[in-house]
Formats: structure tokens, sequence, C-alpha cells
């Protein structure tokens, strides 16, 4: 055997020996990083819940919103494009600008006839502007 | 209590476990501590450290191996990194040949007060490559990556770690550290 290798050995064989109690101050300071560590750990948690609670309470908010603007959107399908016929009829020209007057005119004159929009028809179709 | 019973509470956080796990571990991690670091208030605040790590993560204890070795591997990581803060490991000259001391055939002479005391006396680098070297087994190539030196700082500290040691014995009353080979 090489002489470090006893010197190795002693060390190795005898580290059973060195076993030593710590101070008692020493678990009472682990114990309140433990309990602080807790602490805060549940102050996570209910800061977690409350957060989960509040995106459900603001999606249930906006689920219940688009649902009753869709109810309406399916009552009148141009409801939400359209002027309604009540604000055609009191738009006045001092009122607006020259496009607004535009829509305002086309409103008018097919406001009997909403089939005349332009529908968006097959895929592969192409809109060809008529001269 | 049975150890596996012991790791279940200390999952559900039951202090009182918590308690008898530390009072059943950290006596031999303690004295292991007290080999890395120089004084004893260190040694405590490293092991305190130590096992609010092993509480705190004890979920990631799979079962797999013994448990004692998974707080040791712990307890080690922990004395390295706060070793890691105060001294610089590269610091220490790298030697290629050194004449390897003779080994003190003063094994049963010893005592373990005696030993303990040799090992702080070595500088921080010496005792933490011999620590990590002799007793944890671990090789050159993984001192090397876990404190961040090269192989050969490894080696060098390791043979003058072993030097030290045996000036320390002969220094200390064992004149007879210095002796020859085994036949």
């Amino acid at each position: 055997m090489k002489p470090s290798e006893d010197l190795f050995n002693m060390f190795r064989e005898r580290q059973d020996e060195w076993d030593e109690v710590p101070a008692a101050a020493s678990w009472k300071k682990l114990e309140r990083r433990l309990d602080h560590h807790q602490r805060r750990t549940r102050l996570s948690f209910r800061r977690n819940l409350s957060f989960v609670a509040a995106i459900a309470v603001l999606v249930g908010f906006v689920f219940l919103i688009s649902y009753s603007m869709g109810q309406r959107n399916l009552d009148n399908p141009h409801a939400s494009n359209l002027l309604s016929t009540a604000e055609i009829e009191e738009f006045t020209a001092e009122e607006g600008d020259p496009s607004a007057l535009k829509v305002v005119d086309f409103s008018r004159k097919n406001l009997d006839h909403p089939s005349l929009y332009i529908k968006e028809g097959e895929r592969k179709q192409k809109l060809l502007v008529k001269n | 209590m049975e150890e596996q019973k012991l790791i279940a509470a200390c999952k559900r956080q039951d202090r009182q476990a918590q308690q008898m796990l530390y009072e059943q571990f950290s006596p031999s991690m303690f004295g292991l501590l007290r080999r890395y670091m120089k004084t004893r208030e260190d040694a405590e605040d490293v092991l305190v450290e130590a096992f609010f790590k092993v509480l705190t993560n004890i979920d990631q204890y799979r079962g797999k191996g013994s448990f004692g070795g998974w707080i040791r591997r712990i307890v080690i990581n922990e004395a390295l990194m706060a070793l890691r803060k105060k001294h610089n490991f590269n610091l220490t000259l790298e030697i290629q040949e050194f004449d390897m001391p003779a080994a003190p055939k003063i094994e049963d002479r010893l005592a373990a007060t005696d030993i303990k005391q040799l090992l702080q006396q070595l500088p921080t680098g010496y005792r933490t490559v011999f620590n990590l070297y002799v007793i944890e087994g671990y090789k050159h190539r993984e001192i090397a990556d876990l404190l961040g030196i090269s192989i050969n700082t490894s080696k060098s500290q390791l043979i003058l770690a072993k030097k030290r040691m045996q000036q320390l014995l002969t220094d200390q009353s064992y004149p007879d550290a210095r002796v020859t080979e085994k036949q």
C-alpha cells in the first residue's frame, strides 16, 4: 500500500468520530426560517388564487357581453355595420364631412334592400370592377 | 420513526417530523461541515441553510439512493457555495511535480480532535480538495468542475495538502510522521 493511501484511509475510516451536535440555536434559527417560508408560501397561494378568481370573473364578464351582442346581431345582421334608421333620418349635411354624407346617402338608398350589399361569394371568385 | 414515514411526514410540513429529521442527521452533517468550514459559526450557518433546502425541497427526493446520501450532497454543495463566495480556488499555485510525502504511521495514536484540528489548520483550498478527494471520493475532474478550477490545480492542492499535513503532524509532537513505506 502506498504511504498516501494510509493517510487517506485513516481519514475515510475515522470520519464517524467527527460527528458533532450543533448548537441548539441552530434548530431555532432553522425553525424561524421554515415558519417564514410557510407564511410566504401560504400568502403566495392566496395571491395566486385571487388572481385566478379575478381572471375568471373577467372572462365571464367578457363572455356575457359578447353573448348579448351576438344576440343583438342575430336579430339584425346588418345592425353592427349600418347606421340605424333614426340616425339616417336625423343626419343633416351640416353635421358631417362629405365622406360621411356619402355613407348616409348610400344607406338611405339601400334601407329597404339590404340584399344589395356585397356578399363574399365563393372563395375562388374574384371581385371585378364594372365600368 | 421509520425513515419512509419520517420523509412522508416532512413532505406534509409536519414540524415535529422536521425536527426529528434534523436531530437524526445534523450531527454527521455538522461533523462534515466542520471539516469544510474554518469556524464553527460558519459551519452552523451552512448547516441551517442546507437543512432549509433539504426540508423545503424534500418533494424532490424520489427514494432512489439513500436519503442520507441525498442530504449529504445538498450539504456539500451548500458548503462549496459558501466557500466559493469567500475564497478564490484559482489563486493557489499549480505545481507539476512534487515529492510525495511519506505517510504517517500514527493513525492509531491520533485522536479524532487532532485529526479535526489538522484539517482546520489547512488553507481553505487544500482542505476543500482534500475533503472532496479523500473523504467524498470525487475524481480530480469532478473536483475541477465543482470548484471551477483546472484538474492540475486540484491535483496540486491535494499534494500540497498532504505535505502541509505531514508538516503539521511533525510540529505537533508526532515526529514519527515521516516514516518509511509499509513493506
